[in-house]
């Protein structure tokens, strides 16, 4: 396929993105991940997990009914398996790191934070990279500035962080949403 | 050298009329990058109107360079689209031959 459909077959694979809803759905879980660092109960996780699923269920029912539904290639199928892989093979990095942790066989705070803050950058950057959302690496770039701040230099300011980080995100979302729903008009469709 | 097709080698005759329509090879780009596409789906990668798009449809339908396929999801009417063979092939001969007075 020559350069200029392939670019053609990206910028439609990129209006997927236009939403706002990654934008809302890492917005509300550093909200969470900040919210968490000051009432440390249980049932933060599962209000953190509620409000994700309905982000996703929400991008299903709103978004995807506006744009419509494409069945894509199988080099772009097969991207999509490739970023699937990396974000498994990234959370099972953490999952790691939290069970050496809990046995004892973790880091100093130093190179514990610059290797989470490493690994949360590259897996951002990676997904930026494959759903072609360059605000993946900005708010990736963010999360981790802010977990090396909390962990090295103030662990006072983290849940700060997190908030102030979380509401740019959820409201530059909420703006983004506001455009692409009066861009994209539900329509009845014509038999 | 055939003088009857001038310098370009192909003469106006030859350039197929149903992807030569701007709106037509717009559908056909979309639908060549992908395995499918429904109605809604191209409506918001063309920019055409529901009635424009419909027409075009038709037009390539009859034309055998693309296959629609009409289903209900539920109650609502969903289509779904598909270039042919032959429409790759028409796609492509009509590309190659802009190509060669563009490039």
């Amino acid at each position: 396929m020559d350069r200029s459909l392939d670019r053609l077959e990206k910028r439609m694979w990129a209006t997927y993105q236009q939403d706002g809803m990654w934008d809302i759905f890492l917005g509300v879980l550093m909200l969470m991940m900040g919210l968490r660092m000051i009432i440390d109960h249980w049932i933060m996780t599962v209000v953190g997990l509620t409000l994700v699923i309905g982000v996703v269920i929400i991008k299903k029912m709103v978004t995807e009914k506006r744009i419509g539904m494409a069945s894509w290639s199988s080099k772009r199928r097969s991207k999509k398996i490739t970023l699937f892989f990396l974000i498994l093979l990234a959370n099972i990095a953490t999952l790691l790191l939290i069970i050496l942790s809990i046995m004892g066989v973790s880091p100093d705070r130093v190179t514990g934070a610059l290797v989470i803050g490493g690994m949360i950058l590259i897996t951002f950057s990676a997904i930026s990279y494959f759903m072609y959302f360059w605000r993946f690496i900005l708010w990736g770039s963010l999360l981790t500035f802010a977990i090396v701040i909390n962990e090295i230099l103030d662990p006072d300011s983290g849940p700060l962080m997190f908030f102030f980080i979380g509401s740019a995100a959820v409201a530059l979302g909420f703006y983004y949403l506001v455009i692409f729903l009066r861009e994209h008009q539900s329509i009845k469709e014509v038999i | 050298m055939d003088h009857s097709k001038g310098t370009v080698g192909w003469t106006v005759e030859e350039v197929d009329r149903i992807v030569h329509e701007p709106a037509r090879y717009m559908i056909l780009s979309v639908l060549y990058v992908l395995e499918g596409a429904d109605f809604q789906f191209l409506r918001t990668q063309t920019g055409l109107t529901k009635g424009n798009l419909s027409s075009h449809m038709t037009k390539l339908e009859d034309a055998g360079y693309v296959m629609v396929k009409k289903e209900f999801k539920g109650k609502k009417p969903h289509t779904m689209l598909r270039i042919t063979k032959k429409g790759r092939k028409a796609f492509d001969g009509y590309r190659k031959k802009m190509r060669s007075i563009m490039d």
